[in-house]
């Protein structure tokens, strides 16, 4: 198998004086759509940020592409920042530009690309994520829940990034919008071709959407593989997560198709 | 980029992936050549495209086209030819926000000046209709938050306040002692000193370092927990924010920004005394035995009774400032800087006419 896009190993990270991983080791494959799954407070978040270089690690090592994460200098850390995107959980997007500013944000930041290229490509993003045209010239406070959503994974996918990491997209989504951004995942992943991290909470997007689930509890990855697998769990956390009734209902629709 | 103007070919190659897009748009731009007739693209040695680089792919087509040649790209793989297809299938114009003229942004400019100022008073209006009846039970106001506010905008000012007024009592000694040196008048330092410090000094430098830091804390509070949707949240378990935010903040200075001008009126006069001992001869049991005399009491009373007005303007200002803020996170900072200049401006306004009220009309 080739190398892993990502490769954590013994990660221990703290925020304060809480202990949030210990000796945590994943690997995730370029090109595979991975979810990170634990209950609520598990840490999944911190591992998201740990991993987009928002957060030190204690101990331990992450690699992205190869390239050890702790020992970066300036410019390849900004080179790697360049190939990830990110996704907030509550979209981020800066209130005082319209989305398409937002949008053409990193590409003004990192290219020497004029004007008119860099809304030309910042439109195709937002068409990319979903969005329609008039939406554009919005502020981020004038945008609905889900338009929010997909203006901040339009921006995530300014800099087509190898890497892109989504912090709980569905959250918040009704039913249809959750289902149609969970196809928008899988489209442009294979699409783009992209290595795609998200934490969810939601069962559906777990069942349909992940090739890999990485669960998380104690500190450390308790189990990972596709959803079916995770059922099968020995660890009893693991087996109580998939076996709630909002999990099993979802499953049982997954083994209908 | 290779041009074959005379066969009508342009060979694409290298990295055509958004970081080192910047090299080939440049490319595009100074050497597409203006010519019509049917070109062909061809795409085969690019090693990297990613939708970037295929949006530049159909500016270079679109570029060539209104040169009035067509267009046909080869040598395209699937999956490259999916990407393409994405960025192609839609070029709409996005709208653009209306447009507005500088005639009507002075006139929004106008309105709003004359509203803010209504906007203003309404505001007030409510903070009053809120307070009332809190205040007539005293049992009832939040004593917690009003203690909490007392700490921050008075205890945490000590240290600035006190550092200031020391250092102006110190300058404002020096400068007038010389001056009076000249006619053997040293003396009268202590009437000097005793008079612009206690009278105008002392409340309105107090006045203008708790603007700055206090008016702009408040806005920036209130602002920021309008952003975070605090605000709405008290309001939905039927709290007022204006009982709750304004009015601790707004009794806490009230009682705070006259114990900090007592303060600064007390450090400036021991700086303005030791300058006086130091250099012009003027001992500290000289410098406070002529005090009294010099000095009638109700100059320090009218210095402390303008403190609480202050308070006023600043606390009121900072908040309804603060409640203006809806939506960005730059208007946290606008509005910050308005509370921050509005207090100031007030301030110095309200001193003025107290100066003229107090001095010409009633003669004090």
């Amino acid at each position: 198998m080739a190398d892993p896009a990502i490769r954590i190993r013994n990660l221990v990270t703290r925020l304060g004086d809480r202990t949030v991983h210990n000796e945590l080791n994943l690997d995730i494959q370029a090109g595979c759509l991975t979810a990170i799954a634990g209950s609520s407070g598990s840490g999944k978040t911190v591992l998201l940020r740990a991993m987009a270089l928002l957060l030190q690690p204690v101990a331990g090592t992450i690699e992205l592409f190869g390239q050890a994460t702790t020992t970066l200098s300036r410019s390849a850390e900004r080179g790697l920042r360049g190939r990830m995107g990110v996704m907030f959980q509550r979209g981020a997007l800066f209130t005082g530009m319209t989305v398409l500013d937002n949008v053409a944000f990193p590409l003004r930041e990192h290219t020497a690309l004029p004007r008119s290229a860099v809304y030309e490509i910042a439109r195709l993003k937002l068409r990319l994520a979903g969005l329609a045209p008039e939406a554009a010239t919005l502020y981020p406070s004038e945008l609905s829940g889900g338009m929010t959503k997909r203006a901040a994974l339009a921006r995530s996918l300014a800099l087509d990034p190898d890497l892109l990491f989504l912090d709980e997209p569905t959250a918040g989504l009704d039913p249809v919008g959750a289902t149609a951004f969970d196809k928008l995942i899988v489209h442009l992943r294979n699409l783009l071709g992209l290595t795609v991290i998200l934490v969810t909470h939601d069962p559906v997007s777990l069942w349909e959407i992940a090739d890999e689930i990485a669960f998380i509890g104690a500190g450390r990855v308790l189990a990972s593989g596709p959803a079916q697998a995770l059922t099968q769990s020995l660890e009893p956390a693991v087996r109580c997560y998939f076996g709630g009734a909002r999990m099993q209902r979802a499953g049982a629709s997954w083994d209908q198709k | 980029m290779n041009w074959r103007v005379a066969q009508r070919r342009v060979i694409c190659s290298g990295d055509w992936s958004v970081e080192r897009l910047a090299a080939v748009e440049r490319q595009i731009r100074r050497n597409a050549p203006m010519t019509s007739g049917e070109w062909r693209i061809n795409l085969g040695e690019i090693s990297t495209l990613d939708t970037a680089g295929a949006v530049m792919v159909q500016r270079l087509c679109r570029r060539l086209r209104t040169a009035g040649a067509s267009v046909q790209l080869e040598d395209v793989s699937a999956e490259r030819h999916a990407v393409l297809k994405l960025v192609a299938s839609e070029m709409e114009v996005t709208p653009r926000r209306p447009y507005s003229n500088p005639l009507e942004r002075l006139g929004r400019r106008v309105t709003d000046g004359c509203f803010g100022i209504t906007e203003y008073l309404a505001f007030i209006g409510r903070l009053t209709a809120d307070s009332l009846p809190r205040m007539l039970r005293p049992h009832r106001l939040r004593w917690h938050e009003i203690a909490v506010e007392l700490e921050r905008a008075g205890v945490m000012a000590i240290p600035i306040i006190g550092l200031l007024a020391f250092l102006i009592g110190i300058v404002m000694a020096y400068q007038s002692g010389d001056i009076l040196q000249t006619y053997g008048a040293n003396i009268f330092l202590v009437d000097l000193l005793g008079v612009i410090i206690l009278r105008e000094m002392g409340p309105l430098m107090t006045a203008v370092i708790v603007a700055g830091r206090t008016g702009a804390s408040y806005t920036a509070q209130i602002g920021t927990m309008h952003l975070t949707e605090e605000v709405d949240a008290l309001r939905t378990m039927g709290v007022t924010p204006f009982e709750m935010l304004v009015l601790p903040k707004f009794l806490a200075l009230l009682i705070a920004l006259p114990l900090l001008t007592v303060w600064a009126d007390a450090i400036g006069l021991l700086g303005g005394m030791l300058v006086s001992s130091l250099l012009y001869g003027v001992d500290f049991d000289v410098f406070l035995r002529r005090l009294p005399t010099a000095v009638p009491p109700n100059m320090f009373w009218v210095g402390i009774a303008k403190a609480p007005v202050f308070a006023a303007l600043i606390a009121s200002i900072g908040c309804y400032q603060g409640f203006r803020i809806r939506y960005s996170a730059d208007e946290v900072g606008r509005y910050t800087t308005i509370s921050v200049v509005q207090g100031i401006f007030w301030v110095i306004v309200a001193d003025a006419v107290f100066s003229i009220v107090l001095f010409s009309w009633l003669g004090l």
